[in-house]
């Protein structure tokens, strides 16, 4: 576990060594923000909630993640180190673990750096906000968010070029979280759009963000994170 | 070297990673039908409401569900696509609760004749929906409706439950319908002769005829009917006692006779609600004047009074939100309601139409809470009124402030009858207890000729109810049937009948809500409509927000958190550089 936390302190440190995180953070936060209150008017709409902001999250995921995990292993790659890396005394799977939780980590900073978000919408509320969905809209999109930044680490580990890293990851994030969308089931015959459903991203966060907390989401999320993450070790193995 | 994992390694990793994806798709599936959740909303929103648990864990005989579900037609819709799984999530949690009493029979007459006759026979029909098919509307037919069962009794039948939101209260409706022991009845003192004011065609408002009217009140009736029986109560007679409330909101028909039997009602413990309207629609000159008709010694001897106003507010009914308030009809929110109170839990807000005012000053022995008040930037405005003029606040501050609009007296009221003369024509014949049966029961039976000898002793000024000087005209009761005083029972007061009348329950629907919760938390004491209630909306944005606290909101929430981790990121940097320039 300790090799996991240094190459999880080591990955997460770099993203502050240079301004490349502040900057990933700033326009992560600068989107939820625009998208929240402006686009459109939060007091046009009456109402004193965060479900918009939980529903605007995976798609500003959909850029933040990619983002975030590109350079992960197509840099390695790219200026010859993996070669180093993988030569260490690690397991590879530490390894992968450990830039999965520096990206992970990023990405909870992010997040509880929205916290200010929901005490304005309590500060504008005409009646106290329910704080239970708050928490797991949270908890839901930390889930959702470890398995964009799973499926991202995956792309990254497919090419040496953080450019096709990034839009390889978008495409596939953008995929699983679409496909069990009810505009695109629609267009499945039945057995397959419930399939669709059960192994898309969006429809497990719908529930989760609503204030349910569901053995199933939970399961599936961990799963897809195992999934990914394993996929990501054999990637690896395989490009080595 | 990792250059130089065994090609062997490789393949038996890889073979390991499929054994333990398909091992957790195999864990998924299996965690379809074994699960667990958890609600963690402090509604309960996605929870069995307590009232349906205690409904259904009531139950000693089999309840026997039938859902007639077209799940691939609904599926096949994008937009219902996820109904069929609610319904059966839902329906699965009344059948958990029901523990063993409620059986789940789900069945898809698409492709089925038999069912879809089945469903047929039973009350379930096919309804049309409108979907979509990729970038055109389509129509679309599915079957949605659940059939209950319970012993030899008539089926209940939900010909279309959705939306799911709804189907919980209409589920629990429907059973409590069914496995009921007595029937709860709600009197109206009038139904045929509905109040028909028409203040708001006076008003202007569009399309507003006796005819909306009358459609107005079969929709309330319509409404309550799915959980009441209500009964006409002809106030020319005693208002029979199997009537669990009595709703009084047609008080210009209301002359002695019908206040004694109003009167013995309450006196024998029975509930009233009182609709009331201060002012009276002048059809000549399109205006409403003060109402000269409303019984007033009687309802200030049990606690209350109309006043002969109408109120408005600031805060008020708004068709276009983009244009201020023509009408300015009173919107009364939750935030100033009592409390205390659980007769208005979960409602949200309603809206009542040049209403008036009530004042409560209760009698010794009875307990008076204001229930609802108007917002502070309320105003009133007495005399003659032209309905037809634009509406204006007023610009003196000192015109503004709240007005009690709807409240409660609690406890053992007097009869208004108990000291005075009785009403010509009154019938006695057909009142059941005796003299000692009251008296057996711990009610105080007064002699009503002494009484009215004292009352004009005592109150010589005071008009009696016969108009006529004390017992002048009167006929006299029977002493032992005037009961005196009641036992503990409540009166709601509405300063408004216009509100139920001439507000169109689409158009408003909190105000039917407002009406049902009141008449079903009065009558069964029941949570029933608190299922209903529940609200799945989030809170609603504070209105005295100023211009500058909302942009300071909007930009303070976009930019002030982005704007600091920028600057401490650049900060960072400068002083690494600086570090190592150093």
């Amino acid at each position: 576990m300790s090799h996991v936390l240094t190459v999880a302190g080591k990955e997460f440190h770099c993203y502050f060594k240079t301004p490349v995180g502040s900057i990933f953070l700033f326009f992560f936060l600068l989107l939820c923000g625009l998208f929240f209150f402006f686009v459109p008017d939060y007091f046009s709409l009456g109402e004193a909630s965060l479900r918009r902001f939980f529903d605007l999250l995976p798609w500003v995921y959909l850029f933040f993640a990619p983002a975030v995990a590109m350079k992960m292993w197509a840099e390695e790659r790219k200026i010859g180190t993996i070669e180093t890396l993988l030569t260490r005394p690690v397991a590879d799977h530490r390894i992968v673990l450990g830039k999965f939780l520096a990206s992970f980590g990023l990405l909870v900073v992010a997040l509880a750096l929205t916290a200010p978000i929901p005490l304005l919408v309590a500060f504008t509320a005409a009646s106290p906000v329910d704080v239970g969905p708050v928490l797991t809209g949270y908890l839901g999109a930390a889930l959702l968010g470890a398995v964009y930044i799973a499926i991202s680490l995956f792309a990254s580990a497919l090419t040496e070029s953080q450019i096709v890293a990034f839009i390889l990851g978008l495409v596939l994030c953008f995929f699983f979280f679409v496909i069990g969308l009810p505009d695109v089931v629609g267009i499945f015959p039945r057995a397959l759009a419930e399939f669709l459903t059960d192994l898309s991203l969006g429809g497990h966060f719908a529930n989760i963000q609503r204030g349910v907390v569901d053995t199933r989401d939970l399961l599936y999320y961990a799963t897809m994170l195992t999934v990914f993450l394993l996929l990501n070790v054999l990637a690896v193995r395989r490009r080595a | 070297m990792a250059a130089s994992i065994p090609k062997r390694r490789r393949a038996a990793f890889a073979f390991t990673v499929l054994l333990v994806v398909a091992n957790l798709f195999v864990l998924n599936w299996i965690a379809r039908d074994h699960f667990a959740r958890l609600d963690v909303t402090s509604t309960k929103a996605f929870t069995l409401h307590p009232a349906t648990i205690d409904l259904l864990e009531g139950l000693d005989d089999l309840v026997t569900v039938r859902a007639f579900v077209s799940e691939r037609a609904f599926r096949d819709q994008p937009q219902y696509a996820t109904w069929p799984r609610m319904l059966r999530d839902l329906l699965e949690e009344f059948v958990a609760a029901g523990r063993g009493q409620v059986r789940l029979e789900v069945k898809d007459p698409t492709d089925d004749p038999d069912v879809a006759r089945e469903a047929r026979t039973a009350g379930v029909r096919e309804v049309q929906l409108q979907g979509r098919d990729d970038q055109s509307a389509v129509v679309f037919k599915a079957y949605a409706g659940l059939v209950l069962s319970y012993g030899g009794r008539p089926d209940e039948v939900l010909p279309f439950v959705f939306p799911v939101e709804q189907l919980e209260y209409g589920l629990a409706l429907s059973m409590s319908r069914l496995v009921r022991k007595r029937t709860v009845t709600i009197g109206f003192n009038s139904l045929r002769e509905a109040p028909k004011g028409l203040a708001l065609r006076y008003a202007g408002a569009a399309g507003m005829d006796e005819n909306d009217i009358d459609r107005n009140w079969r929709l309330i009736r319509q409404a309550l009917e799915r959980q009441f029986d209500i009964e006409k109560v002809p106030m020319d007679r005693e208002v029979p006692a199997h009537v669990d409330l009595l709703v009084v909101h047609n008080v210009s028909g209301m002359d002695e006779k019908a206040q004694f039997y109003l009167d013995q009602y309450l006196m024998s413990g029975g509930k009233l609600l009182v609709l009331a309207d201060g002012t009276q629609e002048n059809a000549q000159l399109k205006a409403l004047t003060a109402r000269n008709n409303v019984p007033d010694a009687l309802f200030a001897h049990y606690g209350f009074e109309i006043a002969r106003n109408i109120v408005f507010d600031r805060q008020a009914y708004q068709p276009d939100p983009r244009l201020p308030p023509r009408y300015w009809f009173p919107k009364l929110l939750s935030r100033y309601f009592d409390p205390e109170s659980s007769l208005l839990n979960g409602i949200d807000e309603f809206h009542l139409m040049l209403p008036s005012s009530i004042r409560l000053n209760p009698p010794e022995g009875v307990e008076a809470v204001v229930l609802a008040k108007t917002t502070p930037s309320a105003w009133s405005q007495e005399g003659f009124f032209d309905v037809r003029r634009d509406m204006t606040p007023p610009e003196n501050l000192d015109e503004y402030g709240q007005f009690d609009m709807v409240g409660l007296l609690e406890g053992e009221f007097t009869s208004y009858f108990a000291n005075r003369a009785l009403p010509e024509g009154v019938e006695t014949s057909s009142r059941g207890p005796t003299r000692e049966e009251f008296e057996k029961a711990g009610f105080e039976v007064e002699d009503a000729d002494d009484g009215a000898d004292e009352e004009r002793d005592d109150e010589p000024d005071e008009p009696s109810p016969s108009g006529g000087g004390g017992t002048g005209g009167g006929t006299q009761i029977a002493p032992m049937f005037v009961q005196a005083r009641s036992p503990a029972t409540k009166i709601v007061v509405i300063g408004n009948t216009r509100f139920l009348a001439e507000g169109a329950p689409q158009q408003f629907p909190g105000n039917l809500l407002f009406l049902w919760a009141l008449v079903d938390r009065l009558t069964t004491g029941s949570s029933l409509t608190d299922i209903r209630n529940r609200s799945l909306a989030p809170p609603s944005i504070r209105a005295d927000l100023t211009p500058g606290a909302r942009a300071a909101v909007r930009y303070g929430g976009m930019l002030g958190v982005p704007a600091l981790v920028l600057l401490l990121g650049l900060g960072s940097v400068v002083w690494r550089r600086a570090r190592r320039g150093a």
